[in-house]
């Protein structure tokens, strides 16, 4: 059994080769390896949505993912959007509208809106719904995420 | 953290095979949304791994002359935006957009949710309603089969030594229509209580219409019911009818007690209606009910 398996990856515009386990989940390795701690481990059973990172364009759960997996992709996490003008937006509109409270599950929220934005022109109330329908709040009843998202995706048009 | 396992990626089909023949606790790894929670559970495992995403021969859809072949690692996403899916297989790109949520639907792929043959998987009642038949490759070579002898119980699936599930054929027929309708407990990311798929060749002339049901998460196995389908097939579908199809369905299935989701009670009532929403859905069943 390997003990290590190589890993050439691009996270956040920056490229990395790291030896890692093969049994790492690509979450393990970005918080544990990368410190990139704004990747939460939620249910760590791919029900919450904590964890999600935009894998090669698209959102996926980090939970279910071998770093092994993400070789050769890139990768970004809510640390990688920090100069991002149309996610400032969306951080702005979370605090406006009250969408926030104990903030566990806010990276994995913005990052799927994030990503809706970047695939669809004008999203729909529908399209917004599918885009977040796998992310778990238990503090905001999410009737304020979405007043929130909505707001942002009429200001980003 | 996951119990310590090896991994490897091949990139060749032969690579995959021989890795698979070679290894005898090898499991293949596609979109890992199943198969990494079962290894989350596991208590002591010294697998070997083996990601065949690399694999590109096994990615997207296709028609043949007699089939639309959709390979093994095409992802749910992919089946939800393939206009020739929609266009051609209503129930099965349905299914697609009913799957999970977004961030499994990028990863998950329509091979993983046959081979693990979980009683309520999304694309169990589509596949067994249109006759589907599954491709393997192992060490012998290429084989095909039909879906419900593959799909065997909860869980298992008919694969000899060192195989591969690498493409699902979807017999083509430029004269059918059909639907999936589910239920499920909350808006939003859940697996189906009970979900239908109807199955139509030939909508238009009532005698040569040939209509075909599976039902998911009421048996070990997507199920079907040959006399029901000769109700449907080939005659007017009515109130009458309709009422007679809801009894001798609700008769013959008997789901689990031991069901999270719902009592089997609820689970014989709601098929029959799903049923029904299929088919007036598609113009079969006209008028007020």
């Amino acid at each position: 059994m390997s003990s290590k398996i190589e890993i050439n990856i691009v996270v956040n515009e920056k490229k990395y080769t790291l030896q890692v386990p093969p049994w790492m989940s690509l979450l393990e390795m970005l918080r544990e390896k990368l410190n990139l701690t704004g990747v939460k481990e939620g249910c760590n059973n791919g029900e919450c949505g904590a964890c999600t990172v935009i894998m090669d364009g698209k959102p996926v759960r980090s939970c279910l993912t071998l770093a092994g997996e993400a070789d050769n992709s890139k990768i970004t996490t809510i640390e990688g959007l920090e100069d991002d003008e149309i996610t400032d937006k969306i951080k702005n509109a979370f605090i406006e509208e009250d969408a926030v409270q104990c903030g566990f599950c806010s990276p994995g929220f913005i990052l799927a809106v994030r990503a809706l934005i970047a695939r669809t022109e004008e999203p729909t109330k529908e399209d917004i719904d599918k885009a977040l329908d796998g992310h778990l709040c238990r503090c905001t009843g999410y009737e304020s995420i979405f007043k929130a998202v909505e707001k942002v995706v009429e200001k980003v048009n | 953290m996951f119990k310590k396992f090896d991994y490897k990626n091949p990139d060749s089909l032969d690579e995959a095979i021989d890795l698979l023949q070679n290894n005898e606790e090898a499991e293949i790894l596609a979109g890992g949304t199943d198969l990494l929670l079962k290894l989350r559970e596991e208590t002591t495992s010294n697998k070997l791994l083996i990601d065949i995403k690399g694999i590109e021969q096994l990615k997207g859809i296709k028609e043949t002359e007699n089939y639309i072949k959709i390979g093994a690692l095409t992802t749910i996403n992919k089946i939800e935006d393939s206009n020739l899916i929609k266009n051609h297989f209503t129930a099965l790109w349905k299914a697609a957009c009913e799957f999970g949520c977004l961030e499994i639907r990028n990863k998950a792929t329509i091979g993983g949710n046959v081979v693990h043959a979980s009683p309520g998987a999304e694309s169990g009642t589509p596949l067994f309603a249109v006759e589907a038949r599954v491709e393997l490759i192992g060490p012998e070579g290429k084989k095909t089969m039909p879906i419900n002898e593959f799909w065997q119980d909860v869980g298992t699936v008919n694969f000899a030594e060192g195989e591969i599930l690498s493409h699902i054929l979807i017999p083509k027929n430029n004269n059918r229509i059909s639907r999936y309708k589910r239920i499920s407990r909350v808006h939003g990311m859940d697996l189906a209580v009970v979900g239908v798929s109807v199955v139509v060749n030939n909508p238009e002339k009532i005698e040569e219409r040939e209509i075909s049901i599976a039902l998911g998460a009421v048996a070990r196995t997507p199920y079907r019911n040959q006399e029901v389908e000769k109700i449907l097939s080939g005659n007017r579908i009515d109130e009458n009818s309709m009422k007679k199809i809801k009894v001798k369905i609700s008769e013959n299935i008997s789901p689990r007690s031991s069901s999270l989701r719902a009592s089997p009670e609820y689970k014989k009532e709601m098929v029959g209606n799903l049923i029904e929403k299929c088919l007036q859905e598609m113009g079969i069943l006209k008028g007020e009910i």
